[in-house]
């Protein structure tokens, strides 16, 4: 039976006294001393930071071949589309080209941002040279050094720098064995996190290189189950507990079809704004809104209240 | 001293532990504060307030 108020008559049934101000500092001071007293028995994740420098220094041949693959133009952030380039379409809605709709607003050309202009910041006159060589050369000529490059380095998985004796990699080996040096020096994750601000706050480049890692970066990741697949959303580094109110989020990501699109996360976040348009309109939908009746947590929250009226 | 008092009492920083089934999989730091909740939940329903009392 739904009870029908009118809300232009004062209410007559029973009333208790809620004092907000009251409810709110006792909040605030039981919160606050269980923040204090869990990091003073469990601290807090402090992971060090990753870096181009250790990266660089802990999978060197994983660096050069990623590099190469940024001057090839094969890389993750080089095919990427919006917001960085041009490259792709990115994920759609059906019709709904979201991503691209969105515009290209951070211009992110990789094989120049990440590898050449950082080089011609060097203070080394080798370095400088390659550069210039290949910003003269055509992007045809481009392509074909460091395809054959990025080609030779697959071959050798271990290798570092490779010796060219066909003369078919032009500028690319000096190029990205001098950008390993920067690196592993630490010189390259200052070079990018300033090419566009005077200080080193804009992170977009680092990480998006770091991101085109295919042997370093996702592993890190995995280690720590913070795999899309892993349920990483929900994780945290260490034991630590992490965000387990993504849960729901998170579980789309692990079950067919959404596991193996590449359209995921356009898929999962609709589904998740469908699902909480349905809990917002919970009262309307026949069976549902009368799920109280059928399992009544409420009458056990207002246990006297019930208990009274029987 | 600093290392001392930068010290947790109890370590976090080791990898983590996860329990599961088929697709679903849980660390076990998330599994203590889920079942903590409703834990709390199930107090709060049938602890009594300590002066509570309808008017």
């Amino acid at each position: 039976m739904v009870m029908k108020v009118d809300p232009s008559k004062k209410w007559t049934g029973p009333v208790r006294p809620y004092d907000i101000i009251k409810e709110g500092v006792i909040a605030v001071v039981v919160v606050g001393l269980l923040a204090g007293g869990l990091s003073l028995f469990f601290s807090s994740p402090d992971e060090k930071a990753v870096t181009l420098k250790s990266w660089s220094n802990t999978n060197a041949p994983d660096f050069v071949q990623t590099a190469t693959g940024e001057l090839a133009g094969t890389t993750t952030s080089a095919g990427y589309g919006a917001p960085y380039n041009h490259a792709a379409k990115g994920p759609t809605l059906g019709p709904l080209k979201l991503q691209d709709w969105a515009g290209v607003r951070i211009p992110v050309d990789p094989a120049n941002s990440f590898v050449v202009e950082p080089l011609l910041m060097m203070n080394d006159s080798t370095a400088s040279a390659a550069a210039q060589t290949w910003k003269a050369a055509s992007a045809d000529q481009q392509g074909k050094w460091a395809t054959s490059y990025a080609d030779a380095l697959g071959k050798k998985p271990d290798a570092t720098s490779l010796p060219d004796s066909k003369n078919e990699f032009g500028p690319v080996p000096t190029m990205v064995s001098s950008l390993l040096v920067m690196a592993q020096s630490g010189a390259l994750d200052g070079a990018l996190t300033t090419s566009d601000t005077p200080l080193p706050t804009d992170f977009t480049k680092p990480l998006l290189f770091l991101a085109d890692s295919e042997g370093y970066f996702g592993d890190l990741a995995a280690k720590q189950h913070l795999g899309g697949d892993q349920w990483g959303v929900m994780n945290e580094t260490g034991s630590w507990p992490g965000q387990s109110w993504l849960w729901l989020f998170s579980l789309w990501y692990q079950v067919e079809p959404f596991k193996s699109s590449g359209n995921a996360d356009t898929l999962v976040m609709t589904l998740m704004g469908f699902l909480t348009l349905c809990l917002a309109l919970f009262p309307i939908f026949p069976f549902i809104r009368k799920l109280p009746y059928r399992i009544p947590i409420h009458r056990l929250i207002w246990k006297k209240w019930y208990a009274r009226k029987l | 001293m600093q290392s001392v008092l930068s010290m947790a009492l109890i370590n976090l920083n080791h990898p983590a532990h996860y329990v599961g089934i088929g697709p679903f999989q849980v660390s076990v730091g998330n599994f203590i504060i889920i079942l903590s909740m409703f834990v709390i939940f199930a107090l709060a329903i049938f602890i009594p307030f300590p002066h509570g009392k309808d008017e």
